[in-house]
């Protein structure tokens, strides 16, 4: 019988930790026998750094830009830690070209050098930031990524960034068959974080899959080039996040999100006390 | 905007749609985009214009403005001769400036021009190509560059003929304090390679104009003197605009910058009485001589109605029948100039006015206005439509009585003309089936070429 | 894993353009014999079934050395090419997703539309293309609606068949999901809606939209069908005139012309024909490859039918492919018998000519061995791009090399985009006495030097034994016309500077960048720039 193969994306607000908890994520999918690929798409190409192990990895645009024909499979598609399969968008300098065009480019590239072959059982796609503009919704777009993850915190921003995500995905899922799958919570160790995140997650008519806690193994880990997984196996880290993908491997529950008004978002991050503290950021 | 909003029954299920009004959908183009001003850069003698867009982008409106449209040819530049970095994906995503600063460097020492200037179109407005940047150290070092931000989603090419126009005012002619010329002016009007006529009717508009007494800064096409002519734009003691519309933005400019008055007249004259009356208004405005402009205005008249007298005859006595009901299918400075010709003094009654160039809507009251007074007692509706599927429906619609209509419209209207029997006449963008050299139908000898081409038809029957 | 790979792939909507499918170049210089060697078409076959050495990276084996020129002027792009292909079929609509100005090519395919329908025997009409005509507001909040608004339009006013929907550079930037919306609509309407990604930035060279058109129309029009007409031909072509019906009459065949003027069933009835053949690769080797692959209609294994012996080639073949093997063979020697006597007698006429083809590549070749058999001389030749080898990959489709195997080497044969400013040096090198063109932009150029053009708007005139004849007898008139080109010659000026005009390379600029670096300033910019400094001075 053939195997379904789950496309997945990974959103969130820039710096919330997308790309540490998707590799992570992956690395725990993979010890576990299944066949995972991951597609980096932020210019600055550093979705699979620690799947890697630091190896250098030419992007697909590079590659694109430099050979201009011939490209082969083997030009930008490298296996890493366990097997993986690492693929890195790349992308222009900040403040020229178009990163939204750039991932349109190579994922279509992808598709047709035969990147997703039978044998998969994941694809995932670590999304820069928020669904600015047609490109960086590639992902999601018909055929691709059915399933959406966002990575948010208690933090503000990271939940109106999450919100606009929302928005995103619901405009695709009017025609087709894209849906929400759940919040994972990166901790920030803010004050009532998970309750927070429960309760903005129940608005948007999702769920919070798991709450990562905040521990300093995990850039210890960086720092050498590895996921925790990778780096201390044993570690409480590590377990969190074979928890996060056994959530995510028996996930059934996927919704169109209901995004909110920002007076219905502000309401809630009043109630569990969170305005205060952006007025006094603002300050 | 449509006066046809007819009904039909949707098989689609939407039940508010109707098949017959305006949408954003446009079939059978007639006009290009804001790039295509480049062909405006073009008509200035020695004039190169660098696009900065896609590989076909440039190339298409040399089809629309140039090719399509007369089978003008583009001369000494032009055409295949235009610079273009055809921008490729590498530029979409990694930014497509370097591409640029190539090309101007291999232009200045390629293409032999007086004045050259780059476009950037859609992809590189869309992916934040600084230009400007660019542009500027050439123009510090004094070379003869301009630059223009004309992506196509920001208007079609009579918009971009006013910029670039304009840019070149800014960046090229640049300030002046000196002082102004009498009896030198500008003159604005058609729009160069858009106007199918227009080197035929820049020639005509020249000569009058010098007739009475002015020099002219033409400012494209053969009777132009190029940049020489163009840094002496300042020192005109006033600009003529001969447009409807397109050019305001040009003589506000200019007033602005110069401090120098204008004169707008929305109709272009065709015929002895309106040309006349134009040339009498100018000369009026400038405070000319009036003797040495009547002078001329009546040897013009003399041989004007020698010809019409001649012409007269067969007017009156041909058996077999003429056209006595009109529509006019155009760009609103065409439109307006043939309906009161025809109108006033051919004596055929109006039936259809669509204007197809798409004015500003701060233009169209003043435009319809102009339809009010199209004779004594003679008074008409304008519609504006750009898409060439509700143009038909109109035409369709139109009541042109029993005999054959006369139609003076584009390429496009060549289907239904036929269809309505009519004597048909391409004037306006696209003209495919036309070969344009110098012709012209306006002012005192272009009216005669206009009442040449109209009415060969009615006996070229067999 | 080298198993067999398809040649093309139908899954996808999208398809790669032609320089990461076939390594497709747009800028070479140097003989034929030379681009036929290094173009590895046979390395390049095998690679692309899947059973080749591949080249990965660092190989650059069978990669093209193209020049990278640093000037450039206007070409044209694929999504034209789409309005022209898909934008002429008879009973469909197409939607061009863009700005209005990607759609001021109209005037100009409706003229050569409505000439088309006539060559074929049906009645002329207008072109209906719509644009969306998208503003500034569509390109920062998107175009979708509008897109569906089109779509309802088109559905409504002109009852297609089917749609399609076209992407240009700006609705790709933006990220325009045509193809979801394609879905969506083609469900709600009822009927194939088909996109179509061919933004103009998207491919260096303008063919991959012909092969975009075809990809559409093979994936969602063509029946799935495995009933046969077997007395029904496929021809993959462009407006020509129909003179393969009367090639084809000895074999009691019928013609299927696709795509342009082709109505929907038609094009539908293709994967029913008894094989395909085309006037060209560069234009038809994707959509007979693709035929072949998805509907076993196979393609006809022989040389373009320009030539004598081509001609008999390729008519054996076609007998062949449609079981009448060897009936055709008294229809060849009769033909022979009729047609060398008149060609002796041009030979005659055309004896030291010199001619210089500029065409779309496949053609060029077939074109420079009608002009041979004419006894013309060809010394240099422009082709606009070079395939290093076509979809198929066939060894008989190999027209390079079967130019300079069996009519001998061009020694200047060039790749380059219709890039004015080069083809004075082009031109110069070899000296010809005319011409032949089938796009915009050089012909002007060798009109001022002297030249007259051969602008061979249809493409079938060549063709079989009759189109050499055809071609001699025009080219006695086109040569007449060197007077009028020797009048301009003698009054009209070039638009390049005196430096570039001395130059004898044309591609100098890219083999030795550094002369362009150090190249002099046009005169008059330079004189404008005096201009401009007295200017500020007195000002």
């Amino acid at each position: 019988m053939a195997k379904e193969l789950r496309q997945i994306a990974i959103y969130g607000k820039g710096g919330i930790g997308k790309s540490t908890t998707t590799q992570n994520l992956t690395t725990a999918l993979a010890e576990n026998g299944r066949k995972v690929m991951v597609v980096g798409c932020d210019p600055k190409a550093d979705s699979t750094r620690l799947i890697l192990g630091g190896l250098a990895q030419r992007t697909v645009l590079d590659t694109l830009r430099d050979e201009g024909e011939d490209v082969d499979l083997a030009n930008i598609l490298r296996q890493g830690y366990l097997k993986i399969r690492c693929v890195e968008s790349g992308g222009p300098e900040p403040g020229v070209g178009c990163a939204g065009r750039g991932i349109i480019t190579s994922i279509g590239l992808l598709e047709r050098l035969g990147a997703y072959t039978d044998d998969l059982d994941y694809v995932f796609y670590d999304v820069l930031g928020d669904v600015v503009c047609g490109g960086f919704a590639m992902p999601i777009r018909e055929g691709k990524a059915k399933e959406i993850y966002i990575v948010a915190s208690g933090e503000m921003m990271s939940l109106y960034a999450a919100n606009n995500i929302a928005k995103g995905i619901q405009r695709y899922s009017e025609n087709g068959d894209v849906r929400l799958g759940g919040i994972i919570c990166n901790s920030r160790n803010v004050d009532r974080e998970p309750e927070l995140l429960r309760a903005f997650s129940k608005e948007l008519g999702t769920k919070l899959i798991h709450l990562i806690p905040r521990d300093n193994v995990v850039q210890h880990a960086e720092i050498n080039r590895k996921t925790v997984i990778e780096y201390q196996s044993q570690s409480k880290q590590s377990k969190e996040y074979r928890a996060l993908a056994k959530k995510i491997e028996q996930n059934r529950k996927f919704v169109v999100p209901k995004p909110m008004t920002s007076d219905r978002l502000e309401e809630i991050l009043l109630e569990f006390g969170q305005i205060d503290e952006l007025e006094n950021y603002a300050i | 905007m449509s006066a046809v909003s007819k009904r039909v029954s949707n098989k689609a299920g939407n039940k508010n749609v109707q098949a017959h009004t305006q949408t954003n959908s446009i079939v059978h183009p007639r006009y290009g985009c804001m790039i295509g001003a480049a062909y405006s850069v073009a008509a200035i003698t020695r004039g190169v214009p660098i696009v900065h867009c896609g590989p076909g982008c440039i190339d298409k409106q040399y089809f629309i403005l140039c090719s399509d449209n007369g089978n003008q040819g583009v001369g000494y530049m032009g055409g295949g001769a235009i610079p273009s970095t055809n921008i490729g994906e590498n530029d979409v995503v990694f930014g497509g400036a370097p591409k640029l600063e190539r090309l101007i460097d291999a232009s200045l020492k390629i293409m032999d021009g007086d004045i050259y200037v780059a476009f950037s179109g859609c992809s590189s407005a869309l992916v934040g190509d600084d230009v400007e940047s660019i542009t500027r150290p050439y123009q510090n070092s004094g070379l003869p560059l301009v630059y223009v931000d004309a992506p196509g989603f920001k208007g079609n090419n009579l918009i971009g003929h006013e910029l670039v126009v304009n840019a070149i005012i800014d960046q090229f002619v640049g300030p002046y304090k000196g002082r102004k010329k009498k009896g030198l002016v500008n003159l604005w009007t058609e729009v160069p390679y858009f106007n199918t006529n227009w080197r035929g009717d820049l020639i005509e508009l020249k000569r009058i104009l010098e007739g009475v007494g002015f020099t002219v800064n033409v400012l494209f096409g053969i009777e132009s003197g190029g940049v020489s002519e163009w840094k002496s734009i300042p020192k005109a003691s006033f600009n003529i605009l001969l447009s409807p519309w397109v050019g305001m933005d040009i003589v506000r400019h200019l007033e602005e910058k110069y401090g120098q008055p204008w004169v707008h007249f929305p109709s272009i004259p065709i015929g002895e009485e309106s040309t006349s009356a134009f040339l009498r208004e100018v000369v009026e405005f400038a405070g000319n001589d009036k003797e040495k402009a009547e002078k001329f205005i009546a040897n013009e008249a003399k041989q004007y109605y020698y010809f019409l007298e001649h012409f007269a005859d067969f007017f009156s006595e041909y058996w077999f029948g003429l056209p006595s009901r009109f529509a006019v299918v155009s760009d609103s400075a065409y439109n307006i100039a043939f309906s009161i010709f025809l109108a006033d003094q051919l004596g055929l009654i109006p039936v259809k006015h669509i204007i197809t160039d798409n004015p500003p809507d701060i233009y169209r009251d003043k435009i319809q206005e102009l339809y009010k007074h199209l004779s004594e007692g003679i008074s008409s509706e304008v519609e504006f439509i750009e898409d060439g599927y509700l143009v038909e429906q109109s035409l369709k619609a139109a009541d042109f009585g029993s005999g054959a209509p006369l139609i003076l419209g584009t390429s496009w209207e060549r289907n239904i003309a036929r269809e309505l029997g009519a004597i048909f006449l391409e004037v306006s963008t696209p003209a495919m089936e036309e070969i344009v050299i110098n012709r012209s139908y306006i002012g005192y000898r272009g009216a005669l070429s206009l009442i040449e081409r109209i009415y060969t038809p009615t006996v070229n029957v067999f | 894993m080298p198993k067999k790979k398809k040649k093309v792939n139908l899954d996808l909507a999208n398809i790669a353009p032609r320089e990461l499918r076939l390594g497709s170049i747009i800028s070479w210089d140097g003989s034929a014999s030379d681009l036929a060697e290094l173009s590895n078409y046979e390395l390049r076959s095998r690679k692309r079934r899947g059973c080749g050495k591949s080249c990965g990276p660092g190989e650059r084996g069978c990669r093209l050395a193209e020049l990278d020129m640093p000037f450039n002027q206007q070409t044209m792009c694929s999504q034209s090419i789409v309005a022209c292909q898909i934008g002429n079929i008879t009973d469909c609509i197409l939607i061009e997703h863009s700005p209005i100005g990607c759609s001021s090519y109209h005037p100009h395919f409706d003229f050569a539309y409505k000439v088309g329908l006539v060559r074929r025997g049906k009645e002329p009409k207008s072109i209906q293309i719509v644009s969306t005509n998208l503003l500034e507001s569509d390109m920062v909040f998107g175009a979708s609606d509008k897109l569906r608004r089109s779509i309802m339009d088109a559905h409504q006013r002109f009852e297609p068949k089917a749609i399609f929907i076209s992407m240009s550079c700006s609705t790709a930037i933006i990220g325009e999901d045509i193809g979801s919306i394609a879905a969506e609509m083609e469900k709600k309407l009822g009927l194939p809606v088909v996109p179509l990604f061919c933004e103009g930035f998207r491919s260096k060279h303008w063919s991959s939209g012909f092969d975009i058109s075809q990809h559409g129309v093979v994936r969602q029009i063509v029946r799935k069908t495995r009933k046969k007409q077997k007395d029904l031909l496929n021809i993959v072509a462009l407006w020509g005139t129909d003179y393969f019906t009367e090639m084809l009459a000895p074999l009691g065949l019928r013609v299927n012309y696709m795509i342009d003027m082709a109505s929907f069933d038609e094009l539908a009835q293709a994967s029913e024909a008894a094989a395909t053949a085309t006037f060209c690769h560069t234009l038809g080797s994707y959509m007979a490859t693709a035929l072949e692959e998805e509907f076993g209609v196979p393609q006809i294994d022989a040389p373009q039918p320009y030539g004598i012996s081509s001609t008999d080639e390729w008519l054996r073949a076609v007998a062949k492919a449609v079981g009448k093997e060897g009936e055709i063979d008294g229809f060849i020697e009769n033909e022979h018998k009729r047609i060398l006597p008149q060609i002796k007698k041009l030979k005659k006429q055309l004896k030291g000519v010199k001619g210089f083809v500029s065409t779309g590549s496949s053609f060029a070749h077939a074109m420079i061995e009608v002009l041979r058999e004419l006894g013309v001389t060809v010394d240099g030749s422009l082709v606009f791009h070079h395939d290093p080898v076509y979809d198929a990959g066939y060894e008989n489709q190999n027209t390079l090399k079967h130019l300079v195997d069996n009519y001998g080497d061009i020694p200047y044969f060039s790749v380059s985009r219709t890039q004015q400013y080069q083809f004075y040096g082009l031109l110069n090198r070899v000296n010809p006495d005319f011409i032949i063109i089938r796009h915009n932009g050089v012909a002007p150029l060798a009109a001022k030097l002297g030249i007259p053009s051969f602008a061979m708007g249809d493409e079938h005139f060549p063709l079989g034994y009759d189109g050499i004849v055809r071609m001699g007898e025009a080219l006695v008139g086109i040569l007449a016309r060197k007077k009028f080109n020797n009048v301009l010659k003698r009054h009209v000026e070039l638009p390049y500077t005196p430096w570039w005009l001395s130059q004898e390379d044309p591609f100098l600029i890219a083999r030795q960048p550094e002369i362009l670096e150090n190249a002099p300033l046009s005169p008059c910019a330079i004189a404008q720039r005096e201009y401009i400094r007295e200017g500020a001075s007195s000002r």
